[in-house]
């Protein structure tokens, strides 16, 4: 029993934390908080070429990008945070501030009515928040699917027959946010990291160009050949630009 | 090659306090360009600057030269320089050169200049006070009234008074005035002179100014004397026939320094008492007006309500009168305008405050009455006038908000981003998410498989067979059990005829749990038979018959206590021994 009761507690630990060891991030913190932002982000920097994957460290990070102006790197690591936990509401936050200072404006279709709504419901849960909901919900089914068996009021037995299908269904809502945010997560996207970049109509620097997009815009990626990448932006915009002048919003 | 020179001087070095002198700059061959004098410390110009130009030709030799003049006065003692000017010439600066200048107290006085009047000081009582030398000329202050209220207005006039023909005004200095708001008649004054008589004299009186001054404070208020300097064409009679007969005597010109009176107002507060609470600083006599452009609106349409006061009094003065709006509504701060006339009486006109207003809920709103008050000094009490108040038809979605509070929503005044997280020490991520991980999909497999055995297992899973016989047999085993755990509690207690009958009861329940062996039909034969069907060895059965018959003779039977837990044990044994044979 006791055993068991470890196993779990374990378990309950890593879907809340994740397993991972600890680094400190003390001394880049001061320095931001001294307002010494340069410095602050090369330290940061520095633990990121390391290696080290860290939320938290993205997002401060990003902070101290966003603090000496660089916004194409203060957007790609908000991102990369976001990535890491989409529940995260300052880096949300922060982005959409980031995005004000941007050249090129980006229409917020989150704002409005039922996308919205749907949006503040996304994330009021992480991706495994969701899918430990799900589960949850599909244990609480077989409990009232055995109840059923267990108890002998017949009124009780259809009730709890009745519960044990209901309850898929927040089991399947649960599933259908989990599996939104997963999709989310996959998609390939890519923040423009150069001041400014032609996209062309065709993988090829002497075809037209279609648009012109500005550093720190992010791109969702729809295909990849050679040195291109197509890209749509804000999603009907779509043509092709050179990958090198892009940052993938990529976590190692 | 010609001469060049920039140079300063002064028509005199040591002057007295006030005394005008000149100062000027001579520029030889030199170009007039970017002409800059240094500020003048402890000097004020009175005049100028005064351009002259002269060119001259000698020996075939061209020269030219410039002046600039200016008239300055000093303005206290002691020992001051003034400052090189300087031009620019061939692409270099050129300065001139510098001058000391020695100033006293006093008259130093020059040329034909006679003395000022610094003494005999002649206080003309208030309201008119004046300062004359010799009373030929004197300027004097006049106000309409001497003790006002706080923010009723006061009339000043000033006049030059003089007994001489010809008078020039070459400067004149007003106070500033502290803890009062003095500004100008609208109407132009006009300053030429005209003849009165004055105290059974014939003098030219001007008007040099006409003023309104409202004080600000209670206490003293005190208006410092105005200083002026005249000069004045004195016809002296010389005796000479010649003279006397053609110009009425001879002429000499004149300086004088003029200095009025200082006048103190006293100035009364306002009471505090009665002061009604819409009392906006107005002193006077006014009327309220108030207007809204439309009574019926859309919501988030604009409207304008417009508050009105006219009348006489401190109208500059008066601030906007406080208006309580629907909480719903958004309201701007007033446009103000004035419309307003100084007149030598006060200040008569109106005040417009022009609120925009935008209601943002539908529904009928009543603003006001509106409010506004003033102190009227002739009556010595406030006066508080009050407006209809004013309905307002707002069409458009009503929102419920029965509670009408002062609050505001918080808005943002700046944006920044927020602050980092300041965790020292941060968790690195594994990069596992827990969705679609191994894990992730057994838990949720498991449910179903769960149901689905449920389903296939369910009759042997549960019993809920309506068959009693069956449930006994499934039963027998753990009420046997129960009985022989009696058993030991009576053992254990010593009562003997208890235990056996708890052991025997075990038995006997058992077999009619088990084998169907009714208690009436119970007997050696019919045990023997019905177990030896269901296949259990015969040694088996000899000892629960040996058991039954122990216990059948342990209630009739004297003690024997040794054997009482043997019994206990064996039943135990026998029970466990059949249960296997019949699930083997």
């Amino acid at each position: 029993m006791k055993k068991y009761f470890l196993i779990l507690t374990l378990l309950l630990k890593i879907a809340i934390e994740g397993i991972g060891k600890t680094i400190s991030i003390a001394d880049p913190n001061l320095l931001y908080s001294e307002g010494k932002y340069e410095e602050a982000y090369s330290m940061y920097e520095k633990l990121i070429k390391q290696g080290i994957v860290s939320e938290v460290l993205y997002y401060n990070l990003a902070n101290a990008a966003y603090k000496t102006g660089r916004y194409a790197e203060a957007v790609l690591n908000y991102k990369k945070a976001l990535r890491i936990n989409p529940k995260n509401s300052d880096a949300r936050f922060n982005l959409k501030i980031t995005q004000q200072m941007l050249i090129d404006k980006k229409t917020d279709y989150t704002e409005v009515g039922l996308s919205k709504i749907l949006h503040t419901i996304r994330y009021s849960l992480s991706m495994d928040g969701w899918a430990w909901l799900q589960i949850l919900w599909l244990f609480l089914a077989v409990f009232s699917f055995v109840a059923v068996y267990l108890v002998s009021q017949i009124q009780l037995k259809k009730v709890l027959f009745l519960l044990s299908f209901l309850f898929l269904i927040p089991a399947g809502i649960s599933f259908g946010f989990a599996q939104w945010q997963f999709a989310e997560l996959h998609t390939p996207e890519a923040v423009i990291m150069s001041s400014s970049v032609n996209v062309y109509s065709e993988p090829s620097e002497n075809s037209t160009v279609l648009f012109i997009l500005h550093g720190g815009s992010s791109v969702d990626i729809i295909q990849s050949k050679d040195q291109w990448m197509k890209i749509s932006f804000e999603g009907e915009k779509i043509g092709w630009l050179k990958a090198e002048n892009t940052a993938l919003v990529q976590i190692p | 090659m010609q001469a060049q020179s920039f140079n300063a001087y002064v028509s005199k070095s040591k002057v007295a306090v006030g005394e005008r002198f000149k100062l000027t700059y001579k520029l030889e061959n030199l170009p007039l360009k970017d002409f800059r004098i240094a500020p003048l410390e402890g000097f004020s110009i009175v005049g100028g600057p005064y351009q002259s130009q002269s060119t001259t030709i000698i020996n075939g030799q061209f020269s030219q030269s410039f002046e600039v003049s200016y008239y300055i006065s000093a303005n206290k003692t002691g020992k001051f320089t003034i400052q090189p000017a300087s031009i620019s010439a061939n692409n270099s600066i050129i300065k001139s050169n510098a001058i000391e200048i020695e100033v006293v107290e006093g008259n130093v006085s020059a040329g034909n200049n006679t003395p000022s009047s610094s003494g005999n000081m002649q206080t003309v009582p208030p309201p008119t006070a004046g300062n004359s030398s010799g009373n030929d000329a004197y300027i004097t202050a006049t106000a309409n009234r001497n003790s006002v209220y706080e923010g009723e207005p006061i009339a000043l006039t000033i006049q030059l008074v003089s007994a001489y023909n010809s008078v020039s005004l070459e400067e004149i200095k007003y106070p500033e005035i502290k803890g009062g708001w003095v500004q100008d008649v609208d109407d132009a004054v006009d300053t030429r002179f005209r003849q009165e008589i004055v105290n059974g004299k014939r003098l030219n009186v001007a008007t040099l100014r006409k003023s309104i001054l409202i004080p600000q404070r209670s206490g003293q208020l005190i208006f410092d004397p105005v200083t002026a300097r005249i000069l004045v064409q004195k016809v002296i009679r010389t005796g000479n026939i010649w003279d006397d007969f053609f110009y009425g005597g001879q002429v000499k010109e004149e300086r004088l320094n003029l200095k009025s009176g200082k006048i103190t107002f006293n100035v009364l507060p306002l009471p505090e008492e009665n002061r009604p609470a819409s009392f906006t600083n107005a002193v006077g006599k006014f009327t309220l007006k108030v207007d809204i452009d439309k009574t019926e609106l859309e919501a988030n349409d604009a409207a304008t309500l417009k508050v009105t006061i006219a009348g006489e009094g401190n109208l500059m003065l008066i601030e906007k009168p406080s208006i309580v709006f629907p909480n719903s509504f958004e309201v701007y701060d007033p446009q103000v305008n004035d419309k307003y006339k100084i007149t030598s009486t006060g200040v008569t006109g109106s005040k417009t405050f022009e609120y925009l207003i935008i209601p943002r809920n539908g529904g009928n709103y009543t603003i006001g009455p509106i409010k506004f008050s003033y102190f009227d000094p002739k009556q010595k009490k406030y006066i508080e006038l009050s407006s209809d108040s004013i309905k307002l038809k707002v069409n458009g979605t009503v929102v419920a908000n029965p509670l009408v509070s002062a609050n505001r929503e918080v808005e943002f005044v700046g944006q920044d981003i927020r602050y980092i997280d300041d965790k020292n020490e941060v968790r690195t991520w594994d990069g596992n998410y827990f969705f679609r991980s191994a894990l992730y999909f057994i838990l949720t497999i498991v449910p179903f498989l769960l149901i689905a055995l449920i389903l296939v297992f369910r009759k042997k899973l549960f019993f809920y067979s309506k068959n009693p016989d069956e449930i006994r047999i499934k039963k027998a085993s753990s009420v046997a059990v129960k009985r022989l755990k009696t058993a030991k509690k009576m053992l254990d207690e010593n009562q003997k005829d208890a235990y056996f009958e708890e052991i025997n009861k075990a038995l006997l329940q058992y077999l009619r749990d088990k084998f169907g062996i009714e208690y009436a039909a119970i007997n050696k034969d019919r045990i023997q038979e019905t177990l030896q069907q269901k296949s259990i060895p015969k040694e088996l059965i000899e000892r629960l018959l040996a058991v039954l018959e122990s216990c059948e003779m342990a209630r009739f039977a004297p003690p024997g206590n040794e054997a009482q837990t043997d019994i206990y044990n064996e039943t135990a044994d026998i029970i466990t021994t059949i249960e296997k044979q019949l699930f083997a």
